[in-house]
């Protein structure tokens, strides 16, 4: 299994609920156009005729065509409510966060670590099966700021830029894997 | 759950029933009590029916387990002996939950009044009712059923994917994608289960993470069904 370069969002939560409201009105009405309006896709050729719009989503993630589908649907999310605040091209910094003994052994960062890298908590559309993500709310993303900083100088140069790139954050951060 | 108890819930080897929550008398009889394990060399081993090291243990010895299943009791049904069949029922029955449901449906069928009320009160205080009456509706399949059933359900604190996945078996097919939806929303892993097993849509495949989930309530909803 390949391992993903993790980037920071800054992420307009009002916005991406409207995005979802908007993508699961298409898909409860089998609104085609709109779907393809709101993913900007191409008309609707991504759309085999023979199936509803919310079956394409219920195949594999992983294969055409539903897989065209989750990007556009990644791709809109990212356009309308996310703006990214830092990039790794560090493939181990999802490992180090995981695991790096000093941040592991501050109980209360290496939780909100966790919850950080925990998908459960990302709108269904930008879940993948494998893919890392995560959500973290604003006081916890605060407070996990406040614990890497305290931490700075034990931490490895990956982690410190990503703890740099979540200081950028003010609000509600999203990690997303490539 | 370990994976092996999981497997075969999912094969239908056995009720989940048998494999979740406190244990029965017999299925515990069959582990090693620590309290008796200096009791003799070979007690524990030979109460699982084994000799020595190295000796192939008795088949005689493993008679020890959980006799009979639902799966009986609706064979009993299915060949008419309902007296066969409430009895298992009886014997099953841990006071709670589907075999409840079974046995007061069943001593209702046969008029008997006094079982039926000795039942309808634990039926009433059951924590999970909504999974009952999600799994009834979904074993009729009449649209009306299930639009009734998911209102009440949801009014029970019913978890959203229960309420979902109840809607997305539901024949009005405007129905059935708002529930598809809804359930692409709350457990996306086990939309996708449901959308290849339940409704056996072209190219889709079950997901691993939802199989126990899956298999949980759709032995319940399947039991009911053929119990008719």
């Amino acid at each position: 299994m390949s391992r993903s370069l993790l980037s920071l969002y800054r992420l307009d939560r009002a916005a991406l609920q409207r995005f979802s409201g908007e993508l699961e009105a298409t898909l409860a009405a089998n609104d085609r156009v709109g779907l393809a309006a709101l993913l900007e896709l191409d008309g609707d050729a991504a759309l085999p005729e023979r199936l509803e719009a919310v079956h394409v989503f219920l195949l594999p993630p992983s294969a055409t065509p539903a897989g065209e589908l989750f990007d556009a649907a990644d791709r809109a999310a990212k356009k309308l409510a996310m703006r990214r605040v830092f990039e790794s091209d560090n493939p181990a910094l999802e490992g180090r966060l995981r695991a790096f003994d000093a941040l592991r052994e501050d109980a209360v960062a290496a939780t909100l670590v966790d919850r950080l890298l925990s998908p459960k908590r990302l709108p269904w559309y930008l879940r993948r099966p494998g893919r890392s993500g995560g959500w973290l709310p604003p006081e916890m993303r605060a407070e996990l700021n406040r614990r890497l900083g305290s931490l700075e100088s034990l931490l490895p140069p990956e982690i410190r830029s990503f703890a740099r790139g979540l200081a950028q954050i003010d609000g509600d951060a999203v990690v997303l894997g490539s | 759950m370990d994976w092996l108890e999981r497997a075969k819930v999912w094969f239908g080897v056995v009720d989940p029933e048998d494999v979740a929550g406190e244990e029965s008398a017999p299925r515990a009889e069959l582990r090693v009590d620590p309290r008796r394990r200096d009791e003799g060399e070979h007690a524990g081993a030979e109460r699982r029916g084994r000799g020595r090291a190295g000796e192939r243990p008795s088949l005689d010895a493993f008679a020890g387990g959980p006799k009979e299943s639902l799966e009986d009791c609706l064979v009993a049904r299915e060949r008419g002996d309902t007296v066969e069949m409430r009895r298992l029922l009886r014997e099953l029955d841990r006071g709670l939950g589907l075999r409840t449901l079974l046995r007061a449906a069943a001593a209702l069928e046969a008029g008997d009044e006094g079982e039926l009320a000795e039942l309808l009160p634990r039926l009433a205080v059951d924590e999970q009712s909504w999974r009952r009456t999600l799994q009834v509706a979904a074993a009729l399949g009449e649209a009306s059923e299930i639009a009734v059933a998911c209102e009440r359900a949801a009014s029970l604190d019913a978890p959203k994917w229960a309420v979902a996945w109840t809607r997305a078996l539901s024949p009005d097919a405007s129905e059935r994608r708002r529930g598809l939806v809804e359930l692409l929303v709350a457990d996306p892993a086990l939309a996708r289960t449901v959308a290849a097993r339940d409704l056996a849509l072209e190219g889709c495949e079950g997901d691993y993470e939802a199989f126990e989930r899956f298999a949980a309530f759709a032995y319940g909803r399947d039991t009911v069904r053929r119990f008719g």
